[in-house]
């Protein structure tokens, strides 16, 4: 098969750094407090070094890789008849969806991806939700555009 | 005409019985078991106020519910103190069902479900519990009127009884309903809910208390084995009751746009389901089904669930032998073709399959093994077991394409088998992980229907990609 032709934003990346951020500094109260009992009440300080190191590579994964990989795998794709979207690092997942199929488009934007002036597009089908996160804001929006043309539901097929 | 009319007074008598029916066991525990340590007064107050609380609450809900039906809609106005008011346009009913239990038919009225399209799923949309005979007929006139109306030529019939005899395209016979019973898993599941009942009663009995005593019932062994017996007799009556009841007098009729379905012992139920909404069609059967030769159809209908079933899947043949089945489906859905070669899933596909149980199963029962050492080891033979269920599932995967039809097949105790047609198919995916991809093997998935997704794992690389070009 063809390699879908589109890539999202390179600023993905960052945002996505930042929330990997946000959530490992969440993890590390969580690592050390189970470091400060196993510390404290059990004689187990090579646990303790087990749980820095695994938190260390948990951290370098998540924040510095991570990201990076994901990028460089999402793509996608915008035909007359249909829409194509590829993504995921350990899985990789190719989506084809119909654009009879499309119900509506949803253009997303939390105030981190705004900051970046990115924003998401969610397209919804009578069974399933797809996102494209992080296009440019103004990709996104011509996509948003764009999909609800070609979009015109067949209401005899749900 | 369009005056707003109030369901039919069985209604508050009706849901008055369900909340106590809802209540009976939390009442029965607060006044029977209490008695001993709580005074007299406790054992009247209680039910009393209860009564007196649902007699209310019936009452109340059922004076403020009103329906009108003009031409274009149907208009619910409920709620006691929050008002809320729902108009539901006729055009856009997609499926109506009409039951008559045991309330419905002291007062000789139907009640009837309402499903629309829509993302949301499971819950009926509008739910007339006590109407005449004569206003449902009316309600589905104006259905069928709408739908005319509209281009589509959608037309939802209503029929008590159907004017052609010979329209009937499949029945249960009575025998089959006992079969159905005892072949569905039905007994595990009555299992399941009695023991389900037995650990609601936890707070409520001290089972350190009766763990004691039940030492000098139980004394040996045989004791034990034979009160299982009993318990799984008692389940598999229950399952057979309800069955029964739920599946007796099952008749399919085949009309020119739609399917009726009609069934039910006490409990008449009758659906009517448009062929234009059906996504596709499911074939199950498990483990002694397949030894039987027989298998139960499911159709997916984009509508939710009438029959109060699973989401959006609707019960079409609930025992069958597969032969009949798949004449079954041709006279209702023509478009689709069932006996067909399924493609088989590549040779390198086996070891996956095979291994992927063992993954599974292999730390906790090592775990066990261990901890029950020696005896324990031969646990490990399950392994064996696991990793032959895996062969048998890795036999019975694959997929067929015959035209603009498609047809996955998976499972392990239960085979489903899938059909949908091309238009039907909301979105397909093909996946691999990076073992996959290094043994040149996706996973193939489709989704027809919100939360109803149909996959097969380990197919070959280039037979995925023509199924997934085959789409485009």
């Amino acid at each position: 098969m063809v390699q879908l032709s589109k890539r999202i934003s390179e600023r993905a990346v960052s945002v996505w750094r930042i929330h990997a951020f946000i959530r490992l500094a969440i993890f590390f109260l969580g690592y050390s407090l189970i470091s400060f009992f196993l510390w404290r009440f059990g004689d187990l300080k090579w646990l303790v070094l087990l749980l820095a190191v695994l938190y260390l590579i948990h951290f370098s994964l998540s924040v510095v890789f991570w990201p990076r990989w994901r990028w460089q795998r999402w793509r996608y794709d915008i035909r007359e008849k249909e829409m194509e979207v590829e993504c995921g690092v350990w899985t990789r997942r190719r989506t084809l969806i119909p654009m009879s199929r499309v119900q509506h488009v949803d253009f997303r934007q939390g105030p981190l991806l705004k900051k970046y002036q990115l924003a998401s597009v969610v397209i919804f089908t009578a069974a399933t939700v797809h996102e494209i996160p992080a296009l440019d804001e103004q990709e996104a929006e011509q996509l948003c555009h764009i999909i609800s043309t070609f979009a015109k539901v067949d209401d005899r097929d749900v | 005409m369009f005056e707003k009319k109030r369901l039919h007074p069985i209604t508050i008598v009706s849901s008055i019985a369900k909340q106590w029916r809802d209540l009976l066991l939390p009442l029965f525990m607060a006044v029977v078991l209490k008695a001993r340590d709580v005074s007299m007064i406790w054992n009247i107050a209680v039910p009393a106020v209860a009564l007196f609380y649902t007699t209310l609450a019936g009452f109340f809900t059922w004076l403020r519910f009103t329906y009108q039906i003009d031409d274009e809609e149907l208009r619910i106005e409920h709620g006691v103190f929050v008002r809320q008011k729902r108009s539901i346009p006729f055009e856009r009913i997609q499926g109506i069902s009409l039951s008559i239990g045991f309330f419905q038919r002291l007062a000789g009225v139907v009640q009837v479900r309402i499903e629309t399209a829509g993302n949301e799923l499971g819950k009926a949309e509008a739910v007339l519990t006590a109407v005449t005979k004569e206003e449902a007929e009316q309600i589905a006139q104006h259905i069928r009127r709408a739908k005319e109306k509209g281009d589509s030529a959608e037309a939802l019939p209503l029929a008590y009884r159907s004017t052609h005899p010979d329209d009937i395209a499949f029945s249960l016979r009575f025998r089959d309903v006992f079969l159905l019973s005892a072949t569905s898993g039905g007994v595990f599941g009555a299992l399941a809910a009695i023991s389900a009942f037995l650990s609601q009663l936890d707070d409520v009995i001290s089972y350190d208390v009766l763990y004691r005593d039940m030492q000098g019932v139980i004394r040996n062994t045989l004791d034990g084995a034979l009160a299982l017996v009993v318990l799984f007799l008692v389940a598999y009556a229950l399952s057979v009751g309800r069955h029964l009841l739920r599946y007796a007098f099952f008749t399919v009729r085949n009309q020119k746009e739609t399917i009726i379905i009609s069934r039910g012992l006490f409990e008449k139920q009758l659906l009517t389901v448009s062929k234009k909404r059906v996504q596709g069609i499911i074939m199950k059967e498990n483990v002694i089904q397949r030894l039987l030769g027989c298998v139960s159809v499911h159709i997916i209908h984009a509508g939710g669930s009438l029959d109060g079933g699973e989401n959006g899947s609707i019960v079409l043949c609930p025992f069958v032998k597969k032969e009949r089945a798949v004449s079954v489906i041709a006279a209702c859905f023509p478009e689709y073709c069932i006996p067909q070669q399924f493609q088989p899933l590549p040779h390198r596909a086996r070891v996956r399959y095979m291994l992927r149980p063992v993954y599974v199963l292999a730390i906790p029962l090592g775990a066990v093994a261990y901890f029950f050492r020696p005896w324990g080891i031969g646990l490990l033979l399950l392994l064996v077991v696991a990793s032959y269920l895996g062969y048998k599932s890795y036999q019975m995967a694959g997929w067929a394409i015959s035209g603009e039809q498609l047809a996955l097949r998976n499972g392990m105790f239960r085979i489903e088998t899938m059909y949908t047609r091309k238009h039907r198919i909301q979105s397909m995916a093909l996946s691999a992980t990076w073992f996959q991809k290094r043994k040149r093997l996706r996973t193939l998935s489709v989704a027809v229907m919100p939360r109803m997704f149909f996959k097969v794992t380990d197919v070959d690389e280039n037979e995925a990609e023509a199924v997934y070009t085959w789409m485009q």
